[in-house]
């Protein structure tokens, strides 16, 4: 069952983009109201009030991946993934500043 | 397929109740979860949680799992009392056999082709592909093309899709930074009526064993003797491209911090690499070195704890 058409080509992959909340929604498999529940809880800032113009970033998106990720291997709710990806940015900063101290 | 001890990779007995064994599972989930464990081979290590959880979490899988394993232990048992004859293998063989059914009657039978090395990880619930690839720094640095491989739809509806191993050769650009993402358009598959879907690829740089990465600087923490240290000296110093020669200035102090310019990860704007000294004493003592520091304690009244308004002595 291993594609062998595409061996041997290599894919360019582009590293400059971002998505429009109805393309996240898509992109994910869910209802733009989940990607709007991620919002309101805030673990993906926004700039602008109108959503639908909004376009976000490979953070964001990393993030919001990591939230449906966390719901669906582990069962957390919106605000369980929530605290699980803020006390892991505090564990990433509290990293840095320790390799920050130990230099 | 050979068999595998699942009690074993949940940490319980054979004996554990369902309840034991789901708090096991839920336990080490989280702990190796790959979005959570920091951990070497976590990823490895939740798959295979996930696996013997879907198996020892179903008391009608975990008893058919429980029949291959007893017949395991009653084989090894004759192979002791009656040396290892060739019935027993044949008979071990078999059980692996049933092992094999077992665990394809439960995941499929691509389920061994994804474990194949290079297999990414991914969230494939929407129309795209979110996966997630480790990229060394050398890597990074040189922009490498990575091999790997993702389950993609190929036809189907709904419930009801089919799924292919598509191997991908992907291009990782130069500079690409952990977490970044990196998309591959139309790769994801493609289903009837249904536009390509995407690769969505984050990536995820692995550790260096001396080589720190902040954003697009690298640090290493160079050591240094007290002489190179006191008299200055040109040394040779790792760079991800390879060694250059540094220049240590006349009385360096510990932590003193020199920058190789444009030696961190390529970009519009490159990154540097920091260079941070390290002085270290020699561990083995001898008569002539015991000397040395002994004439140098005599010859300075030198108090490094001053401003601590501690005295010498």
């Amino acid at each position: 069952m291993v594609n062998r058409d595409g061996e041997g080509r290599t894919i360019i992959s582009e590293e400059s983009f971002s998505l429009s909340l109805d393309e996240l929604a898509t992109s994910f498999g869910v209802s733009q109201t989940v990607i709007i529940e991620i919002i309101d809880e805030a673990i993906v800032p926004v700039a602008e009030t109108d959503l639908s113009v909004c376009s976000f970033s490979h953070d964001d998106i990393r993030r919001i991946r990591m939230v449906l990720q966390l719901q669906n291997d582990l069962g957390l709710n919106l605000s369980g993934a929530a605290l699980a990806i803020e006390l892991l940015d505090e564990i990433d900063r509290l990293h840095k500043i320790i390799e920050a101290d130990h230099r | 397929m050979a068999y595998k001890n699942y009690y074993a990779v949940l940490g319980l007995e054979r004996s554990a109740t369902q309840d034991e064994i789901k708090r096991a599972y839920r336990k080490l989930a989280r702990k190796f979860h790959p979005d959570v464990s920091k951990e070497a081979g976590a990823e490895d290590k939740f798959k295979e949680l996930g696996e013997a959880y879907e198996v020892l979490g179903t008391p009608e899988t975990r008893a058919q799992y429980d029949q291959i394993g007893e017949r395991i232990n009653q084989q090894q048992a004759y192979r002791t009392d009656a040396g290892a004859g060739q019935q027993g293998f044949y008979q071990a063989g078999n059980a692996d056999v049933d092992f094999e059914e077992l665990i394809n009657s439960i995941f499929g039978k691509h389920y061994q082709q994804q474990a194949n090395q290079g297999y990414a990880p991914a969230y494939d619930k929407g129309r795209d592909i979110h996966a997630q690839i480790e990229v060394s720094l050398e890597d990074s640095l040189k922009g490498v093309d990575k091999t790997f491989q993702l389950k993609v739809p190929k036809s189907g509806s709904g419930h009801n899709i089919d799924y292919e191993i598509r191997t991908i050769k992907v291009k990782i650009p130069k500079g690409v930074q952990d977490k970044q993402q990196i998309r591959l358009k139309g790769q994801g598959g493609n289903l009837p009526g249904q536009p390509p879907a995407d690769i969505y690829l984050q990536i995820n740089l692995l550790p260096h064993p001396w080589f720190k990465l902040q954003d697009k600087d690298i640090y290493l923490e160079l050591p240094v003797t007290p002489w190179e240290a006191a008299l200055g000296a040109s040394v040779k110093v790792p760079t991800l491209e390879g060694v250059v020669n540094l220049t240590i200035p006349k009385s360096s102090q510990s932590g003193k911090k020199m920058r190789l310019k444009g030696r961190g990860l390529p970009g519009p704007v490159p990154g540097d690499q920091y260079v941070i000294l390290d002085i270290v004493i020699p561990p083995i003592e001898n008569d002539q070195l015991t000397k040395l520091y002994q004439d140098m304690a005599n010859a300075t009244t030198f108090n490094p704890r001053e401003k601590l308004g501690m005295a010498n002595g």
